[in-house]
């Protein structure tokens, strides 16, 4: 009944644009946030609305990556991307760690990124792409 | 135990069927302590994320770092 909620859908919840999630997410019931998601939140306000958003949502972060999930991370980002100059590495790189986090707990990734995709099926990992 | 039994035996059967499936192991008790637990951390969850977009009081993401 939880799900992992990426970065993209995140911000689109903040900004209104989804006005309900938890009528495009069901079954499910949970919506977790990965702290690298939510760095990734935090990066798209000033710095005077951080600390409201961590105390309302650090109830709902999963776990913080451990080494074994960055160094995972190394290895799927290598398989998955071995020659992709054009992308942002960095970015593939939290992609994975959110999605890492979503498999630790048995939920799947809610995100409406394409690149999630890949990650997800190498991973065998659920994608909600409502 | 015999309250266990009392508050099972008032649950519909389909229910308790469809919940034995999900939770084969704990007792009806346990059962409804996990759904209690559940929907309070959704009621939580519920309101930690419109708390989150109330605080930010209609103010834009800017994805420029995104």
């Amino acid at each position: 009944m939880r799900i992992v909620a990426d970065t993209s859908v995140i911000l689109d919840f903040l900004d209104g644009s989804i006005s309900d999630p938890f009528v495009l997410i069901r079954p499910y019931r949970l919506i977790l946030v990965s702290p690298v998601a939510f760095h990734e939140v935090l990066r798209a306000y000033p710095e005077e609305f951080h600390s409201k958003l961590l105390h309302e949502l650090s109830e709902e972060l999963t776990a913080t990556p451990k080494l074994e999930h960055w160094t995972e991370a190394a290895r799927v980002l290598r398989k998955l991307y071995p020659a992709r100059r054009e992308k942002n590495i960095a970015r593939m790189q939290n992609d994975i760690l959110i999605a890492l986090a979503a498999r630790d707990l048995g939920a799947p990734v809610w995100s409406r990124d394409r690149d999630f995709k890949l990650i997800c099926d190498h991973l065998e990992v659920g994608l909600l792409a409502q | 135990m015999a309250k266990s039994r009392s508050v099972a035996t008032r649950m519909d059967a389909k229910t308790l069927s469809e919940l034995r499936k999900l939770f084969p192991n704990e007792s009806p008790s346990q059962i409804l302590r996990i759904l209690a637990e559940e929907r309070i951390a959704i009621q939580r969850n519920t309101e930690s994320l419109f708390g989150a977009r109330k605080a930010l009081a209609g103010k834009k993401s800017d994805r420029t770092l995104f």
